[in-house]
């Protein structure tokens, strides 16, 4: 078995970005063969800690393998590389900024010190700032700019305070000294979640997200409202699980925002009348959910939450962007009937959209079946009754969005009214495989969720509290 | 003193972005606020009565009175950064003002 | 054979029927039937002691005789629905998914009435709904699907609550054993009581949940809407049967409140049920489609069913049980019989019809055995379980549920004779002189129907001994017993069988002075020369036309709960619209704006 070193998985694409310059005529190969190594290096990756530049843990930077990063990483590069399949004339302009997105992106998940964290989440930033700009909504994507640029500037606050508290920028370290005497980080910690909160699209501070994804294609949606968005909510998986300690104020406090965010989130879903933006609304709500249970000592829960809710808006975004893009707008009147003529869109669309709304024999079922058996374990009545408040507004509006695709338009009698013909057969078959092959991983963890379920247990084995984590799985019923 | 200070220009970066609708201005705020944050981390490792951490023939050994060499490298790439992110924003100014003709983004949104 | 492989079978057939039918699409309508039919073999041979097959991981079956009873109906629905679709032609039915939907609706139901453990239920029963919403939606109109949906899932978010809270209650997820299990530790059972039965009655649309009712019921498929509301609604009273078996209220509520020596908390369902039962009543008797009126009276029969649950005697189970049977076969013919007349004619508003019985007399024979019996009028089923219902009712002394009981069977008699009526008697309309008798296909699945409502009305006994067997599976101490042919009740015994041949002998009266007296003439409809005055339109000839405005005032006053969930969705779409203008403009000072302040807002709540 060869063992390979992580640092490949973000120097590769690095190294692919800067080389492509000299050869632009094949850069679309550099992207797909570049992508598609990294998934080769992912799969061969073994756990453990691995030093850069041979400095003690403490002093230099990290790398950590553990199971959480390994199998986000899995995940990210397999989607990421599935839109590379995508690369079209237009997207050549942007397979520097691509590949050093994915680098940023697997450095996120993999780096074990918190500058090195900020270093790639600019980076991550800078790169999404220019794929963003590739829709020419260039004023939207400067409101995201400013966005995130108060965003890791207050990031950088809490870290530098942080910092200046306990002496070191290794997380485990950190969290060593942390747990000691807890008392005082508190400002920096509520500093760094609201950084990493405009990242992963908490409510006030999202409005970035509606501009940019409103007016996504199939290249930007997937990657700004699945990819990054699930990358970075790993992040803050990783930051408010294993390192930072909070006290019950706080987690109330930061809490409450996720609530708000749930709640104001499904609601703006609810009123959209356009496909993207019920996406992107509901992508808001769902990362309220996931920040919710990640705060609260569910992590292993909220770990599969966000590796399932990436599948499945990376395929309904890839569709609802297509589609955009080939009709001329994504209001659902225009759009009425329009799986009618393209079943496999339709097929994979209703699929995806169905696992997001939690319906049995789809894996978003397993995901909220185990979520709300943990969260009433521990005798909570209200916050399951609020989030299947929230999954009974979300499944209505999904439905309804799903159904009126599918639904012919009035007084139309047989035969095809929207037809989408993708530009070039490339594209179009790509979008195909890739919404076809998603789609389908979603029935099939649906109907076999134990390997997954079992991956969360050994990621994020027993929650911030210590409770051991229960599961419901299809083979044995409830274990631990 | 210094850290206030810092943080003073960093809350004047920020109450620029709130108040103001022109890109440039906007853009400007963005590093006095960069700006402010950079300071205030420099001030981090400060210590009153210590030296710059250079080995030297005079000071040939790393015994404590050196001030914290951490965050200016930190600040280092943080300015890097910072300048990057400006590049992207004077590139999406020139854009938004070849697109709209104009910089003010209140106008800019109501045109739309 | 096992249930499991009848079950996986059924969905592997309806992928199978989806690709075969996207090839040829006439064949699709046959896999559906021949499925179906197979499956009505098996479970009519298998019996109640089918073997549940292997347990795949949750996925276990178990056949219990409730069970059985129900997966018995809910196939004869869609199987004979299924051979009355055969010649349909029309467009939803032809669409090569629709096959697939169907029998997966199918599979799911048979995977809810025989789940060993709640969680698998569950997930049956989810796949019902979301396959039944497609198949739904595949109709005309938007409304009925959205409403459905979103009614099914408030329904089954209750349901997984309420299993949720028993599984990490008691760590247990099987059925019987969770619900014992409450009812011996009374922590959350109230509110597992309260939720289960409420997700069953918005499948059965009981009066706060009923409005999916009309709309799914008119904008369906016309060869779906039999299976949904014969079939796939009383998916809600079978854990209606389950919860009030294992958790009565008098285990949980024990001593304390009670009215009439029922417990207050199931006095005030039954209150509620019979509150269905006036409503629904009320609102069939104004409706001007034929299938909206028929979905008002699923809705005020649904109370008999829930009373019947609920009461809790050997009677009244057995009552709620026929008449589920009852319903389902009534229902099934009835909107099996405006299936074939909207096909035909493009239209189920009743005023619009008329006189069709000279066209298609065999079709108004079913058509009157199904109304017979969703009246209650003997010799049919529905007789049956009203009485013992009744019975069960005056022998508590419940006398305001008994009244709304009698309220809704005269009610209904308004109701249901009007619907015959207005589409069958009359005059036939002009255009409709052309209309042709249903297929073959479609007569025997209306002869089947009716034959069993009326053979089981004529002959119960054999049946109430099958109630009997469910009443000793559920564990209930008495059980409603039979004496030869008759039932026995507390004041008297019924005895079908002498009934119809009172009925007989009526009929032989009838039929002498018929055929003895001299015929009379009919008259075209639009002959009006004696009345001295012409009318184009033959609508205004007919007496259903607006047949209920005179009182239109009074149910103006009537509270309407549809405007309560209208309130609700534009509530939460204006909260959308607030959110977005806070929270989402584009600018990115109100960004910057919004973090300050929060920033600060959490920081204060900190350092205070």
């Amino acid at each position: 078995m060869m063992n390979l070193n992580p640092v490949l998985t973000i120097a590769l694409p690095l190294i692919l970005a800067f080389t492509k310059i000299m050869y632009r005529r094949i850069a679309n190969l550099f992207l797909i063969v570049g992508s598609l190594i990294n998934i080769f290096v992912v799969m061969f990756l073994k756990e453990g800690q691995y030093l850069m530049g041979g400095y003690r843990p403490p002093f230099g930077i990290i790398l950590q393998v553990d199971t959480y990063a390994l199998y986000s990483l899995l995940v990210l590069n397999v989607l990421f590389a599935a839109l590379m399949l995508l690369v079209t004339k237009k997207a050549e302009n942007l397979t520097s900024s691509s590949l050093i997105a994915l680098a940023a992106l697997n450095g996120l998940i993999l780096t074990g010190d918190l500058f090195n964290l900020f270093v790639f989440l600019e980076i991550a930033t800078i790169a999404a700032l220019i794929l963003v700009s590739s829709i020419k909504k260039y004023h939207q994507a400067f409101n995201y700019m400013v966005a995130g640029a108060i965003g890791s500037t207050f990031y950088l606050l809490g870290l530098g305070l942080l910092y200046k508290q306990y002496g070191t920028l290794n997380m485990a370290r950190m969290h060593e000294l942390m747990a000691a005497s807890p008392s005082g980080s508190a400002v920096a910690v509520i500093l760094i979640f609201i950084g990493l909160a405009v990242e992963i699209k908490l409510m006030p501070f999202s409005s970035w997200a509606a501009g940019v994804l409103k007016n996504a294609d199939e290249w930007i949606g997937p990657m700004i409202g699945a990819i990054y968005g699930g990358v970075m909510m790993i992040v803050v998986g990783r930051l408010f699980t294993d390192i930072f300690v909070m006290d019950a104020k706080v987690r109330l406090m930061l809490s409450l925002l996720t609530l708000i965010t749930l709640v104001g989130g499904e609601a703006a879903a609810f009123q959209s009348r356009k496909v993207r933006e019920v996406l992107l609304y509901s992508g808001v709500a769902q990362a309220g959910l996931e920040a919710l249970l990640i705060l609260n000592g569910y992590p292993a829960i909220g770990f599969i939450l966000v590796l399932s809710n990436m599948t499945a808006k990376y395929v309904m975004f890839l569709l609802a962007g297509y589609m955009a893009e080939e009709a001329g707008g994504d209001d659902f009147d225009r759009l009425t009937g329009v799986f009618r003529s393209n079943p496999v869109h339709g097929f994979a669309f209703t699929v995806a959209g169905l696992s997001l709304a939690g319906l049995p024999l789809f894996f978003g079922f397993i995901v909220k079946l185990n979520l709300l058996y943990n969260l009433m374990l521990s005798h909570s009545y209200w916050l399951p009754a609020l989030i299947l408040s929230a999954s009974l507004v979300e499944g209505i509006y999904m439905l309804r969005m799903i159904l009126g695709l599918w639904r012919l338009p009035e007084g139309h009698r047989g035969g095809l009214q929207v037809r989408i013909l993708g530009s070039s057969h490339r594209r179009k078959y790509a979008v195909y495989t890739i919404s076809m092959v998603l789609s389908l991983a979603l029935i099939l963890f649906g109907l076999a969720p134990d390997n997954a379920l079992s991956i969360a247990r050994r990621a994020r084995g027993a929650d911030t509290d210590g409770k051991p984590l229960v599961l419901i799985t299809m083979k044995g019923g409830i274990g631990q | 003193m210094m850290e206030l200070l810092s943080l003073s220009l960093l809350f004047l970066g920020i109450y620029g972005l709130v108040t103001k609708h022109h890109i440039l201005k906007m853009i400007v705020s963005l590093n006095v606020m960069e700006t402010g944050l950079n300071l205030f981390i420099t001030t981090l490792g400060y210590q009153e009565g210590q030296i710059a951490p250079i080995l030297s023939s005079q000071f040939p050994s790393s015994a404590l009175n050196f001030v914290d060499p951490l965050p200016q490298s930190l600040v280092l790439t943080s300015i890097v950064i910072g300048v990057g992110t400006t590049a992207v924003a004077l590139a999406y100014a020139i854009k938004i003002f070849k697109d709209h003709g104009c910089l003010d983004l209140e106008k800019i949104e109501g045109r739309l | 054979m096992n249930w499991l492989s009848l079950i996986v079978s059924l969905f592997l057939t309806g992928i199978a029927g989806y690709f075969i039918a996207r090839i040829k699409p006439s064949l699709g309508a046959w896999i559906a039937m021949a499925a179906s039919c197979a499956a009505l073999l098996l479970v009519l041979l298998g019996g109640d002691a089918l073997p549940g097959g292997p347990a795949w991981g949750l996925i276990r079956f178990e056949v219990t005789p409730l069970g059985w009873f129900f997966s018995l109906l809910i196939i004869l629905v869609f199987s004979t629905n299924g051979i009355g679709s055969l010649a349909a032609k029309g467009r939803q039915h032809r669409e090569p998914v629709y096959t697939m939907l169907y029998l997966f609706a199918l599979a799911a139901s048979l995977g809810v009435f025989a789940a060993e453990n709640w969680l698998a239920l569950f997930i049956f029963w989810e796949i019902a709904v979301w396959s039944s919403t497609f198949a739904i939606g595949l109709g005309n109109g938007r409304k009925g699907s959205v409403s459905y949906f979103g009614m099914s899932l408030l329904g089954s978010l209750m349901m997984l609550f309420a299993i949720l809270a028993m599984g990490s209650a008691y760590q247990t997820f099987q059925i019987r054993e969770a619900l014992t299990t409450a009812l011996q530790n009374p922590g959350p059972a109230l509110m597992v009581f309260i939720l289960m039965l409420g997700s069953s009655m918005v499948k059965l649309g009981i009066m706060p949940f009923h409005i999916w009712m009309p709309p799914a019921y008119t904008e369906a498929p016309d060869e779906f809407a039999p299976a949904l509301a014969g079939g796939l609604s009383k998916l809600g009273a079978f854990t209606a049967f389950l919860v009030s078996a294992y958790l009565p209220i008098s285990g949980f509520m024990g001593g304390s409140w009670r009215v009439k020596g029922l417990p207050a908390l199931s006095y005030g369902l039954v209150l509620l049920a019979s509150a269905s039962i006036v409503f629904g009543t009320l609102m069939a008797i104004r409706q001007e489609d034929a299938k909206k009126l028929l979905a008002y009276s699923s809705a005020a029969n649904g109370g008999y069913i829930i009373i019947g649950i609920l009461m809790g005697t050997s009677m009244s189970v057995s009552g709620a049980l026929v008449h589920l049977l009852a319903h389902a076969l009534a229902t099934t013919t009835a909107f099996s019989v405006l299936a074939v007349i909207v096909r035909q004619t493009g239209t189920s508003r009743m005023d619009a019809l008329g006189g069709l019985a000279h066209r298609m007399p065999l079709t108004f024979l079913a058509f009157l055995t199904a109304i017979l019996s969703l009246v209650g009028l003997p010799p049919m089923l529905g007789f049956v379980s009203k009485w013992l219902i009744l019975q069960s009712l005056a022998s508590q002394g419940l006398f305001l549920p008994a009244a709304a009981v009698v309220f809704g069977s005269i009610g209904s008699m308004l109701y249901a004779f009007r619907i015959l009526s207005t589409v069958f008697l009359g005059q036939l309309k002009p255009r409709h002189r052309a209309l042709q008798e249903s297929s073959p296909g479609v007569l025997l699945s209306l002869a089947i129907l009716s034959g069993a409502t009326m053979g089981l009305g004529v002959y119960p006994s054999g049946l109430i001994q099958y109630t009997a067997k469910i009443e000793a599976s559920l564990g209930m101490s008495e059980t409603v017993q039979t004496a030869g042919l008759s039932i026995r009740g507390i004041n008297g015994n019924l005895n079908a069988l002498l009934i119809m041949g009172a009925f007989l002998i009526g009929m032989v009266i009838a039929g002498a002075i018929f055929f003895k007296a001299p015929r009379s003439r009919k008259v075209d409809l639009m002959d009006t020369y004696t009345a001295g005055e012409f009318i184009y339109s033959p609508e205004l000839y007919h007496y259903g036309t607006q047949f209920a405005a005179p009182f239109e005032r009074i149910y103006e006053k009537l509270p309407s709960i549809s405007r309560v969930y209208a309130a609700l969705a534009s509530l939460t779409d204006d909260l959308g619209n607030l959110v977005k203008y806070l929270f989402f403009s584009p600018m990115p000072s109100r960004t910057a704006l919004w973090i300050s302040v929060v920033t600060i807002l959490l920081i204060w709540g900190e350092v205070l």
